[in-house]
């Protein structure tokens, strides 16, 4: 809903009221909260969850648009979400609430940025075993509602199973709690599941409890430089029929590294480079690193590099560069597509093989999920257009699906962003439920406005 | 409708044969493991979804409620008919539709029992991780409905941590199909939100699930304490040292009688805590991590530990433990059995004040423990026919649940709320959280008429009335 200036001057009023005048966004800010080229109507920054639920309860009586900010990372992510009301930011709500080392929880508040946390646990020897690329600035929650995940999700999972608990502010403007702070508890319905990767639409997660892990006592890297894709793939299949359970297996592209990777691994251009990392005991690392050896000659590789201590960390520092920027000289679309573990090479060698347009990719192979960079010749956007509906052809042949996350305005308007499935009704059921007035980023609905 | 009427139609449906009325026949369909009893109107099997589709369209029109069913060993009264009305069961739903293993998936119908698809997976090297001790018994299906555990939760997690996908009939017939059998579907997790509610949301008639290699090596020991309070510092300590066994399951002086008296599992008769200790992975550092454990538990003032040299001896240690519950119903036909969860570090002072709260209420209790998951299962014995007893019973599981809120946990882990401890919620969520719930409730079964007035609270007791 747009509001006329009149009544946003008032909405204005009370939100100051509610946050603190310092903690609204003045106008000429507010372009820090801009996505897909629009600035919303206003900006605040509540202190904690009972502010946010009164911004809720201010913005149901004035039937006014709620946007939820974490790190602002996603929110260029498709589907287009007009800027067309309050966004409402969690950064200050980012406190450590509880470490309970002892037993492996930690409970914190949902603006907390994902490396301050990991930082904060590794004084514990402990880690959150969630590795969303954009951790230097994504936060906790918008990692939740984002449900995002990085390479190690191949032995660790994803956020769904690592939350034990969340409190959510909600479009009513209640604060209520989900789950505890136990890894076992079926007490009622396990809401946690609906909230995340419900991205802000059915309220606001302001806290969450996590199962945490120590800290692996090993933790090799191996980097196989691979001729061709099939082999890297092939050398994944392997992996994953072995008794090894490595923590990744990320396929990249020549073109998707970053400079310094390239020249590392002294990558060409037609090449794959495989990282796997093996974590645990020493003598299961060594093992693990031995075997990945034997398997790497064996599946074709041109050469294998061992990666640990000081490299390790700085090649996975160094992982999270690839695809953190889009080109701006030219159109381009990132597109993530998720196919059956047996169908990556299927569906990757596609991608690769698109004609008209340069393509990058970096692969979580062993979860079966797919990312590809496109990108066109200046004034040759329609080409993105047509690659996302092949590649959507192509996952589905592959059993799955391909997501378009970002892609200019204007061609991502002649995208089919949500795959065809028969659960969307239900979906939207549920959002009519909890967010009976449709205003918390009402765009984002699951399969679209119906 | 007349029920007459009602049984021609569902037999129109699904075969005659697949549909009871008889009085005899619904005496196998009005109970759980719960003490109370219901019976249902009719008992009907669909033999797939399009079937359960049109029982689901028939209850539709004739407002009639429909309660999934597996294999009935429910422990809350998840599965009882409350209202009557008509019993779905999954039995004639049997069928492995695919095994994937090069995909990591196994497609199933929810009748299947867990341990014919285990020992169907043998074989081929791979497992599905969720093993409740029911297992032997146990549907898929149900698994899904009450999002089962299992001994091996603490490293691998629960059922819903091993789901893909899933087929639904919701309330009104339309089959849907929830998440799939890739990762990171589009949209709210569905799935993630069916797992767990106990039947209320609509009735599965597929799953697919995901497969795991079956570890390399697994080392199992057996530590026997004098105290039970050393037996559960010994479980902190082993977690906190950074090690992440597959299992850590703790037994007290009392389960280890009873098991003993049916399985000659070699338990000492007069330990006060046994616990259970499972490594598994490659066998590359496992010795080292055992002798690890060994020290660990030696600081604790063990007084005996036990490395199972066979995978004989290995299975004698398991089949006591998953055999826990029937070893005591051996020694006392009836019990109450709870559930309640406390973080790790206080599972041990959370078992002696159960031991003071059973003493307190004149009643006998025996715990077994998924100690990793600080989820504790006190076995409260007694008499059904001493109605007196009963009652005291009744008291002291009350507070055994309100003590495992008190410690930072929950009123159940993994036996669900069903009717047994819908009037604790408000112990644990508010009238908002509990809001909420009913919301999503609505959102899949308007009507109230499948599997109805479980989990919440009824309304009195959200008002404080009952707790």
């Amino acid at each position: 809903m747009t509001l006329t200036e009149r009544s946003l001057e008032a909405t204005r009023t009370r939100l100051a009221e509610i946050v603190g005048a310092e903690n609204v966004v003045p106008g000429d800010r507010l372009s820090a909260y801009s996505a897909f080229g629009e600035k919303p109507v206003a900006a605040v920054l509540p202190a904690d969850e009972g502010e946010a639920a009164e911004v809720a309860r201010l913005a149901d009586a004035e039937g006014v648009t709620v946007i939820v900010w974490g790190g602002g990372t996603k929110q260029s992510i498709l589907p287009v979400q007009p800027r067309d009301g309050i966004v409402l930011c969690m950064a200050r709500m980012n406190s450590t609430i509880e470490l309970d080392a002892a037993n492996l929880t930690v409970t914190v508040g949902a603006g907390k940025v994902m490396d301050d946390l990991q930082r904060e646990l590794a004084q514990a020897r402990l880690f959150l075993p969630l590795d969303p690329v954009d951790s230097a600035r994504s936060t906790v929650g918008g990692t939740l509602a984002t449900n995002s995940s990085g390479p190690n999700r191949l032995l660790y999972r994803t956020a769904r199973d690592m939350v034990l608990g969340m409190r959510v502010a909600t479009p009513q403007g209640t604060v209520v709690r989900v789950g505890g702070k136990t890894v076992k508890d079926v007490a009622g319905y396990d809401m946690k599941k609906l909230y995340i990767g419900s991205w802000g639409t059915l309220g606001a997660i302001t806290a969450a409890t996590f199962r945490l892990l120590p800290i692996a006592e090993a933790s090799a890297t191996v980097a196989i430089a691979f001729p061709d894709l099939g082999q890297a793939c092939a050398m994944v299949s392997a992996v994953l029929a072995s008794f090894m359970r490595p923590s990744t297996a990320d396929i990249l592209s020549h073109a998707a590294l970053p400079a310094s990777m390239r020249s590392s691994f002294d990558l060409k251009p037609s090449e794959y480079l495989l990282l796997v990392q093996a974590e645990g005991a020493v003598e299961a690392v060594e093992r693990q690193k031995r075997e990945l050896a034997e398997l790497a000659g064996r599946n074709g590789a041109r050469e294998i590099f061992t990666l640990d201590g000081a490299d390790e960390k700085e090649l996975w520092r160094q992982r999270k560069e690839v695809f953190a920027r889009m080109p701006e000289e030219r159109p381009a679309m990132l597109i993530k597509g998720s196919v059956l573990l047996k169908k990556v090479y299927d569906f990757a060698g596609g991608l690769m093989g698109l004609q008209g347009v340069e393509t990058a990719l970096a692969a979580h192979a062993g979860n079966g999920i797919v990312y590809g960079l496109v990108a066109a010749e200046p004034g040759q956007g329609e080409r993105l257009v047509a690659a996302a509906d092949r590649l959507q052809q192509l996952a589905a042949d592959c059993g799955g699906f391909a997501l378009p996350l970002k892609a200019p305005r204007l061609e991502a308007g002649k995208m089919r962003i949500w795959p065809p499935r028969d659960d969307y009704g239900l979906m939207r059921k549920i959002k009519a439920e909890l967010d009976p007035g449709n205003l918390w980023s009402p765009a984002r609905v699951p399969g679209g406005r119906a | 409708m007349t029920r007459e009427q009602l049984i021609e139609e569902l037999a129109r449906i699904v075969g005659k044969e697949d549909v009871l009325h008889s009085r005899r026949d619904l005496l196998v369909y009005e109970y759980d493991s719960t003490p109370d009893l219901f019976q249902p109107d009719v008992v009907v099997f669909p033999a797939n979804a399009a079937e359960a589709s049109a029982v689901m369209k028939l209850a539709a029109r004739e407002g009639l409620t429909v309660v999934p069913r597996g294999a009935g060993t429910n422990l809350s009264g998840g599965t009882l008919a409350l209202k009557g009305g008509i019993v779905m069961g999954c039995s004639r739903m049997t069928r492995v539709l695919e095994v994937d293993p090069g995909n990591e998936r196994v497609v199933v119908e929810p009748g299947v029992v867990n341990l014919d698809l285990q020992n169907m997976l043998a074989p081929l090297g791979y497992l599905y991780a969720p093993d409740p001790a029911s297992q032997k018994v146990s549907t898929l299906g149900g698994n899904i409905g009450e999002n089962s555990g299992g001994p091996h939760c603490l490293k691998y997690g629960v059922t819903t941590n091993h789901v893909y996908g899933l087929e639904v009939v919701l309330h009104d017939g339309e089959v849907i199909h929830t998440g799939g059998p890739c990762e990171d579907n589009p949209g709210y997790d569905l799935t993630g939100a069916i797992v767990g509610s106990e039947g209320t949301f609509g009735f599965v008639t597929s799953m697919t699930l995901r497969l795991m290699r079956v570890p390399e090596s697994i080392k199992t020991m057996l530590a026997i304490f004098d105290s039970l309070e050393d037996s559960g510092n010994a479980v902190s300590d082993i977690i906190a040292d950074g090690i992440v066994p597959a299992t850590l399951e703790i037994m007290d002086r009392i389960v280890t009688w009873a098991v003993e008296e049916s399985y000659h599992s070699g338990y000492p008769l007069d330990a006060e805590g046994i616990l259970i200790i499972e490594l598994d992975g490659l066998k590359d550092g496992q010795d080292r991590q055992a002798e690890r454990i060994v020290e660990i538990c030696k600081k604790n003032h063990v007084r005996d530990i036990k490395i199972a040299q066979s995978d004989a001896e290995r299975a004698a240690l398991w089949a006591g433990r998953k055999g826990a519950f029937g070893a005591v119903a051996r020694v006392s036909p009836m019990y109450s059995v709870q559930d309640g969860t406390v973080p790790r570090t206080r599972l041990a002072e959370t078992m002696m004040k159960v031991v003071a709260i059973a003493e307190r209420h004149n009643v006998k209790v025996g715990t077994v423990a998924h100690a990793g998951d600080g989820n504790l299962h006190p076995l409260i014995m007694y008499n059904p026919k001493d109605a007196e007893e009963v009652k005291r019973v009744h008291e002291a599981g009350k507070e055994i649940l309100k003590l495992c809120v008190e410690m930072g946990g929950t009123l159940t882990g993994e036996h669900g709320i069903g009717i047994e401890k819908q009037d604790s919620m408000p112990l644990v969520f508010s009238d908002d959280d509990v809001a909420v719930m009913r919301r999503v409730k609505r959102a899949f079964d308007p009507s109230n008429r499948l599997n109805p007035d479980k989990i919440l609270p009824r309304e009195k007791a959200a008002e404080g009335v009952g707790v």
